[in-house]
């Protein structure tokens, strides 16, 4: 992506976010049981559907550098791991803290609650796998697998409060008869998961130029020992 | 209230601190292959 590009792409994820916050704050309406701290819910449930889709990326890429051994593909799971991670982070603050509030608890080992940590368990220890594992075709490999393995659980996460009977609450967006948000919080949703998705896309690309910068250091200081010998 | 402020400070911090991290790296690295090209130059002449 050339600078200017980028330039415009980040004035416009900034200005996104903005945008999200200026429509939770002002345009949606307060809810009626849980009050404003119902607010929290239009960042940690965009949060959390990052989360799955950087995990996401990372399965995709894992499949794909087995099949390739295109080390591109790896640099990508890598890099969406990471940022994967932060917004799965951001899901486990946020949720207790509206918890608190709202149930009285901090947190309970229900089946929603304790997938969700075992997915950004799952995820750590990819980044500490790769951090440990030296030689690079090896960690690769294990982390594709890895990666691949863990996704498993992002579906799970996201069922559980279908499948089991959970403290957590049943999604209001395609739960089903009962579910549903009133217009104006739906819109205000929407336009908070657009502001999150490009934000990922945002991270993700400077994770990405990071690793591409690695890689050109690393191919430069062989020139410069080439050059010495 | 605080419990909404609370979370979206912990969250425009955490996001703020993690993407700032991000940019000095970035940074680092593109002075750190400039200086590596100029090596590379000066070893040329």
């Amino acid at each position: 992506m050339k600078k200017a590009s980028f330039l415009i792409f980040s004035i416009l994820t900034f200005l996104s976010m903005l945008t999200a916050l200026f429509f939770v704050f002002i345009y949606a309406p307060t809810e009626k049981t849980m009050g404003v701290v119902q607010k929290i819910f239009y960042f940690h449930v965009p949060s959390g559907w990052i989360a799955f889709l950087a995990f996401f990326i990372v399965f995709l890429s894992g499949v794909i550098y087995l099949m390739k051994k295109d080390k591109y593909w790896d640099i990508v799971g890598s890099s969406s791991a990471e940022v994967g991670v932060i917004f799965c982070s951001l899901v486990l603050i946020t949720g207790p803290i509206w918890a608190k509030k709202v149930w009285g608890i901090f947190w309970t080992w229900d089946a929603k609650l304790t997938s969700a940590v075992v997915l950004w368990l799952i995820y750590i220890s990819y980044i500490l796998l790769r951090k440990y594992v030296i030689d690079e075709s090896k960690r690769a490999n294990i982390s594709a697998v890895v990666g691949i393995l863990g996704f498993i659980d992002v579906p799970l996460v996201y069922m559980s409060t279908r499948w089991w009977r959970t403290q957590h609450p049943q999604p209001v967006i395609g739960g089903g008869e009962n579910s549903g948000l009133e217009p104006k919080m739906l819109l205000t949703f929407f336009i908070c998961l657009i502001a999150f998705t490009l934000l990922f896309f945002f991270i993700l690309y400077l994770k990405l130029s990071i690793e591409n910068a690695r890689k050109e250091i690393d191919y430069l200081y062989k020139s410069v020992e080439g050059k010495e010998t | 209230m605080s419990y909404l402020f609370i979370a979206y400070s912990i969250i425009w911090i955490v996001l703020f601190f993690y993407i700032s991290g991000l940019f000095i790296r970035q940074k680092r690295l593109f002075s750190e292959i400039e200086n590596l090209k100029q090596l590379i130059k000066e070893k040329d002449i």
